[in-house]
């Protein structure tokens, strides 16, 4: 880039920048306040909020009872995100989702992913992987993906997962929902100068493409995730109907643990407490904000105190609630995702860098649904030369389709948890493959010299058809995953003939680290 | 059926009836989406249409929500009969969606 381009661009990315600050920040669940109900402007409601703001002698002691009763879920969850920590309750939310893209592209060199998934990290995942699919130029690669949001709100020290369910529209700032979709990746080649492990029957002998030297950036992109949402309304008509028996399971659970939580209160200390926190919010000693938030930490640290004296297993029974409140929002989301989204898709421009040719764009369309117990993923791609360089070939290069289904299997619980893919991928060379060799070269299979520093590789024009079934095991509270896949092709993209590949890789999702 | 529930005056408990009684339950809110997930009564899991019989002493019973319209006044009730008596009116709050009651049968 020259350095008048880089100046003309210069304020447009401080101003992307600074709107990324800006909006990173997300109210979500983090409460204003430590325990009691919250009206949160709701008409007529009267919560620990509302009480904040009056004058001691003005809180009632029926309203004062009533954000403060141990029974109302508000204060359930925040008791449980005391005694449990809020930040098990995000990593418990982290473990239940499957759907997250860590991998490279389908077409880079080293992946495991024949489609590209509908949701990325939060703040930045790597996964190393080996094996190209329909690609020659079988490489191991390393990509870094990552969302401006979520480095930004690590960078600022706020919320960096702040758990929204899914119809809480209001949960997120309009500008951190328009950014919260933008994403980036960076893909580095591992090795270099690898041949392949092909079971090529090849009739042509492409093969010394390979040898040359790998570029060090395999590749990079951007992507933006679009949810078109429908109107409040037009959500809660039917709403009910949505729910499936496996989420009412999820839900009686949660249920059952909340129960459980409270049934070992006992009820004579319990009143004394309340009583307690009546008479301190109606003093004088409390008139301040900051004085009225300290007496609600009190309060609820003195009923987690209260609860652990009578009850040795309190601690296990919040860890309960914590685990099956978040199953259950995750099964409900994921249930919902698609009642509740008019549509959800994905655009995104990735850079190829292979090795022996020239720079490749393409841009990927990505549609995501979640029928009942699996998840389908479409994908459309069109791929073209970035330099034909003094070559006659088409500039389009590609183009490409791609379907893919996952099931996950085992209980919620599990520490490991297994999900079976299987998918298929077309893709139609518009025209031979083009590469980039030295002008000594000759052209492959011949003594014929090349002229140029490009050459057209014969025979490569037409369709690529590809079959996958992937493994992935994902390990439960790492953030780890190993997906192992295996890969049936009519071809790849420089070599014809039919091809067996083993792909598999080791990904880490970094948002597990920032919750622990 | 008539209603079976009525305010108690006994602290810590919160409604109270006869035990024996048979009592249904039912959500209702403002934008008309709120819905009884699951409810658990006695440490039982109930299912549609929600109903129990009300058992002696003080047993708490859990209901889970849902409702896709954040801080929606949503109404629980005891349905009978054609008429409902309120349990609780609130505004609903997606991260905290449990109500739990003590029911003291006599």
């Amino acid at each position: 880039m020259t350095l008048s381009r880089w100046k003309k661009l210069r304020p447009a990315l401080l101003v992307l920048t600074s709107s990324i600050f800006l909006s990173s920040p997300a109210t979500a669940q983090k409460y204003a306040y430590p325990y009691g109900v919250e009206a949160k402007g709701a008409p007529g409601a009267v919560g620990v909020d509302t009480l904040a703001s009056q004058s001691p002698q003005n809180r009632s002691a029926e309203d004062i009872k009533s954000a403060l009763s141990v029974l109302d879920g508000t204060n359930v969850t925040k008791l449980v995100f005391f005694v449990s920590g809020y930040k098990n309750f995000i990593r418990a939310i982290e473990n239940e989702r499957n759907d997250v893209q860590t991998g490279s592209s389908p077409g880079s060199s080293g992946t495991t992913s024949l489609v590209s998934k509908g949701v990325v990290a939060e703040v930045l995942s790597l996964a190393t992987e080996r094996g190209a699919l329909s690609r020659t130029d079988d490489q191991t690669v390393s990509t870094f993906r990552g969302k401006p949001t979520g480095i930004a709100r690590l960078l600022k020290g706020d919320e960096i997962f702040p758990y929204c369910a899914i119809y809480d529209f209001a949960c997120e700032s309009g500008l951190a929902r328009v950014l919260g979709g933008a994403s980036f990746s960076v893909s580095f080649n591992t090795t270099t100068n690898e041949g392949t492990a092909s079971t090529s029957t090849g009739t042509i002998d492409n093969s010394r493409v390979l040898s040359a030297t790998s570029k060090q950036v395999a590749g990079w992109g951007v992507r933006y995730d679009f949810h078109v949402r429908k109107k409040p309304a037009e959500i809660a008509k039917d709403y009910g109907k949505q729910f499936t028996d496996t989420v009412r399971q999820s839900g009686a659970e949660y249920a059952t643990a909340v129960q459980q939580l409270l049934q070992k209160f006992p009820a004579d200390q319990l009143i004394a407490w309340q009583a307690k926190y009546v008479a301190l919010l109606q003093s004088d000693a409390t008139a301040d904000k900051g004085d009225f938030t300290k007496a609600l930490s009190q309060a609820v640290s003195e009923l987690a105190d209260l609860a652990q004296k009578v009850d040795p297993q309190f601690k296990t029974r919040s860890d309960l609630v914590l685990t099956k409140m978040s199953s259950y929002f995750v099964s409900r989301d994921k249930l919902l995702a698609d009642y509740v989204h008019k549509f959800t898709f994905s655009v995104s421009y990735d850079n190829a860098r292979p090795a022996s040719q020239p720079s490749q764009s393409s841009m990927k369309f990505i549609l995501s649904a979640r029928p009942k117990g699996a998840q389908i993923t479409g994908n459309a791609t069109i791929e073209w030369y970035d330099h034909i360089l003094k070559s006659n070939v088409s500039r389009v290069r590609d183009a490409q389709v791609a379907l893919e289904l996952d099931h996950t299997f085992g209980q919620t619980n599990a520490q490991v948890n297994p999900s079976l893919s299987a998918g298929y991928y077309f893709q139609y060379m518009v025209d031979n493959a083009l590469l980039t060799l030295p002008s000594t070269a000759l052209a492959p299979g011949t003594s014929i010299p090349l002229p140029g520093n490009a050459s057209e590789l014969l025979n490569t024009k037409g369709p690529i058809h590809l079959g996958q079934v992937k493994m992935t095991f994902k390990i439960k509270n790492s953030g780890i995953s190993f997906p192992v896949a295996l890969t049936f092709s009519n071809r790849t993209d420089l070599i014809k003939g039919n091809e067996v590949r083993g792909n598999f890789g080791l990904t880490y999702n970094l948002d597990n680290l920032f919750t622990k | 059926m008539a209603c079976k529930l009525t305010k108690s005056t006994k602290p810590g408990v919160d409604f109270e009836g006869t035990d024996g009684d048979e009592v249904q339950l039912g959500v209702s809110s403002d934008s008309g989406g709120a819905t009884i997930v699951a409810a658990v009564y006695d440490g039982v899991p109930l299912s549609a249409p929600w109903q129990f019989t009300l058992a002696a002493g003080d047993k708490f019973l859990t209901i889970l929500i849902d409702n896709p319209v954040p801080r929606d006044w949503t109404t629980i009730q005891e349905v009978c009969n054609g008429k409902r008596n309120t349990l609780k009116h609130f505004p609903f709050d997606p991260t905290g969606p449990t109500q739990t009651f003590i029911l003291g049968g006599r």
